[in-house]
């Protein structure tokens, strides 16, 4: 799924780049855009409200044509998209408020659609926050940090964490050894540990601990193996 | 049971008052009716069990860990029973990369109609070197079964670790020393592999396999196995799928369980309730037999 967003993501970082407004781009060659003709203005003025607030066109035109791809109603695509700007917005607000400097361009864009999956994944923007900003405290870059609340995110999606436990967990994730394209096994890694009755408190302290003293997802493992019933 | 009670509140004490990050304790109490079906009739149960964990983790003084669990259940036509217990407490200390720990493990089973009772104690000391992409375990261990048909033995277990994408292979070795209190000695040598899988997704699958080879007055030489395989879907829904079995020139078993637990409710403070159900198939010795059964779990 976040292969698919940032395909598109590129796809459309290119488009912009040779054309200039990129959903009028999409309306006008893509196949799949004639579905959608009859909110066309609500989308356009959404795209044109994301520029003014600092969301890259590309970025929602990109979530226009993912949304187009899986054939969402017209109706409910223009309500996904406003959700999407409202989550883009409190994240640039993160942004502002955590990064000594703005990221801008392409990095702007793929942080903001990697925090977006997050906030789809069902964290809220107070954790996201937290955890963000810790995780830059710890020293990791911004996009492993980011990343890394993605990954918690899948985590919280099938053994629901607490608040503070979501933060702490992706900011010790986002500062470990760990390899970044390993991030996405956290969730089925904790999930053996519960399927085990481990405790998830227990779990999350668990990774932190590993993770704060420099192991990574092979020590968590044997960590979480060695105590399954 | 008294003294039972009382080294467990003991070591749960241990593990509360001693310093470092605290994990509060979390129980889960299992409770189910079920049924075996076997030559068309069928023998209903009620089981119950508890699994309880507590934790204290230090980043530069030792972690503490404790874990308990029991079981039993009662066959409803006959009123006979069955039951196990284990407890498990460990302490780690890490110095630099390398892991330092004691274990100790103690594990009884009660004797039933069909079924020998056993109680083993065991104390291990892992050493673990830990690298970024691999890590070396040895433990050396010493074990005792004190029931008339017990043993005593000392051995050393070595381990690897690996990452290969998304699996962590573990291919490792045992040896011991075994003394039955009836006068027999034996040795043992047991190399094994446990594979497992983490994908991208709430899912794992984990697979083990372990074969003794047997010298002295051990009995016939066995492979044993264990596959677990778990899948979230869905938020409030998971799967597990397990298998287990070993096999020797005399005697085989092998036990396969799906279990889909559904989350009825989810409490704030992490705990919940939920449903499990159950369908299993064993063969014990040839003799087969299907199970059915549902109940109730709280964690707290």
């Amino acid at each position: 799924m976040r292969r698919l967003g940032l395909c598109f993501l590129l796809l459309f970082l290119a488009i912009a780049a040779a054309a200039g407004d990129p959903l009028s781009g999409w309306f006008d060659t893509s196949p799949s855009a004639g579905r959608y003709e009859s909110v066309r203005q609500e989308l356009v003025s959404i795209v044109a409200e994301a520029t003014g607030r600092g969301v890259p066109a590309e970025l929602m035109a990109s979530r226009v044509a993912e949304g187009a791809e899986k054939r969402v109603a017209p109706e409910k695509l223009v309500t996904a998209l406003r959700k999407d700007l409202a989550d883009y917005s409190a994240i640039l607000s993160v942004f502002a408020r955590t990064m000594q400097a703005a990221p801008e361009g392409r990095t702007r864009a793929e942080l903001l659609s990697r925090g977006g999956l997050a906030l789809r994944a069902g964290m809220d923007i107070e954790t996201f926050e937290r955890a963000f900003a810790g995780a830059l405290r710890k020293g990791a870059a911004p996009r492993r940090a980011v990343d890394a609340l993605v990954a918690v995110a899948a985590v919280d999606s099938r053994m629901p964490l607490d608040g503070e436990s979501e933060a702490a967990l992706a900011a010790s994730l986002a500062s470990s050894a760990e390899k970044e394209d390993r991030f996405s096994q956290l969730a089925s890694l904790l999930l053996r540990g519960k399927a085990g009755r481990l405790a998830t408190r227990d779990l999350v302290v668990l990774a932190v601990s590993v993770f704060d003293s420099g192991g990574g997802f092979l020590q968590l493992e044997s960590e979480i193996s060695r105590r399954l019933k | 049971m008294k003294t039972a009670a009382r080294s467990l509140t003991a070591a749960l004490a241990l593990v509360a008052l001693s310093g470092g990050r605290p994990a509060p304790a979390e129980t889960t109490v299992d409770l189910a009716l079920g049924s075996a079906f076997a030559g068309g009739e069928a023998v209903p149960s009620a089981s119950a069990g508890i699994d309880c964990s507590a934790q204290r983790i230090d980043g530069d003084g030792p972690s503490l860990s404790l874990d308990f669990s029991a079981d039993a259940s009662r066959d409803l036509l006959d009123s006979g029973y069955s039951g196990s217990a284990d407890l498990a407490l460990a302490a780690y200390r890490l110095f630099g990369r390398t892991n330092v720990g004691v274990r100790l493990e103690a594990a009884g089973v009660l004797p039933a109609d069909s079924l020998d009772g056993s109680l083993v104690a065991s104390l291990a000391f892992p050493v673990t070197l830990n690298g970024a992409e691999f890590s070396l375990t040895v433990a050396p261990t010493v074990s005792v079964d004190p029931l008339a048909s017990g043993y005593a033995s000392a051995g050393m277990e070595c381990g690897l670790s690996f990452l290969a994408g998304s699996f962590v292979l573990k291919p490792g070795v045992g040896v011991s020393i075994l003394r039955l209190w009836d006068g027999g000695l034996a040795y043992a040598l047991k190399p094994g592999l446990d594979v497992s899988w983490y994908p991208g997704f709430p899912a794992s699958i984990a697979l083990s396999g372990e074969y003794r080879l047997g010298e002295g007055d051990i009995g016939a030489d066995w492979l044993a196995f264990e596959c677990v395989g778990v899948a979230a879907p869905a938020d409030r829904l998971l799967f597990t799928l397990s298998a287990k079995g070993y096999g020797s020139s005399s005697s085989s078993s092998l036990e396969i369980l799906l279990e889909t637990a559904f989350v009825l409710v989810r409490g704030d403070s992490g705990g919940e309730w939920s449903l499990p159900l159950q369908v299993g198939y064993r063969d014990d010795e040839g003799q087969r037999s299907i199970m059915l059964g549902a109940g109730a779990r709280l964690a707290f």
